[in-house]
């Protein structure tokens, strides 16, 4: 264990860099699972249903991704007050 | 309301980053245990699944050397 810790944080530091935690609500955790399916590119290992371990230097790709997509399916309202007086 | 609440949480931070090291393929499942406890106790843990033996510590120096003196302890035996 010792020696595969230590083979491990060599390689982590080294060619593949540190990984990253990636902590997400379920729904943009299945997001980030669709964006990794076209070239597996993001994700090293699914952890939990909130949880992704992710390649250290892909982060803010994916997290550029994310937003495209998340552009693409929530509308945006214009014009909204965020109250529900305005509506007579 | 809490539902809303949380919408507008990941409005702002949809998904929460951290770098630091994924420990896994322990020996046995008291190697797992005592050094994950031991990393939680000391406040580095960001996530763990005792069911699967995996952790993921945010920083790992004082997890190397409390694995360097139990390891060490344990030849001793």
């Amino acid at each position: 264990m010792f020696s595969y810790f230590l083979d491990s944080l060599h390689r982590d530091t080294g060619k593949l860099g540190i990984r990253t935690l990636v902590e997400c609500d379920p729904s943009i955790k299945s997001i980030i699972v669709n964006i990794d399916n076209d070239k597996n590119d993001y994700i090293i290992e699914d952890l939990d249903e909130s949880h992704l371990l992710i390649k250290d230097n892909m982060v803010s790709q994916l997290k550029a991704k994310l937003e495209d997509r998340l552009k693409e399916t929530v509308p945006i309202v214009e014009n909204d007050s965020d109250s529900d007086r305005d509506v007579k | 309301v809490i539902d809303q609440i949380r919408l507008w949480q990941l409005d702002t931070e949809r998904m929460l980053a951290t770098q630091g090291y994924l420990f896994k393929d322990f020996d046995d499942y008291r190697e797992y245990i005592e050094i994950c406890n031991f990393a939680d106790d000391i406040g580095v843990v960001s996530w763990r699944n005792d069911k699967k033996g995996m952790f993921f510590a945010n920083k790992v120096d004082q997890i190397k050397d409390f694995m360097r003196t139990r390891k060490k302890a344990n030849e001793g035996k």
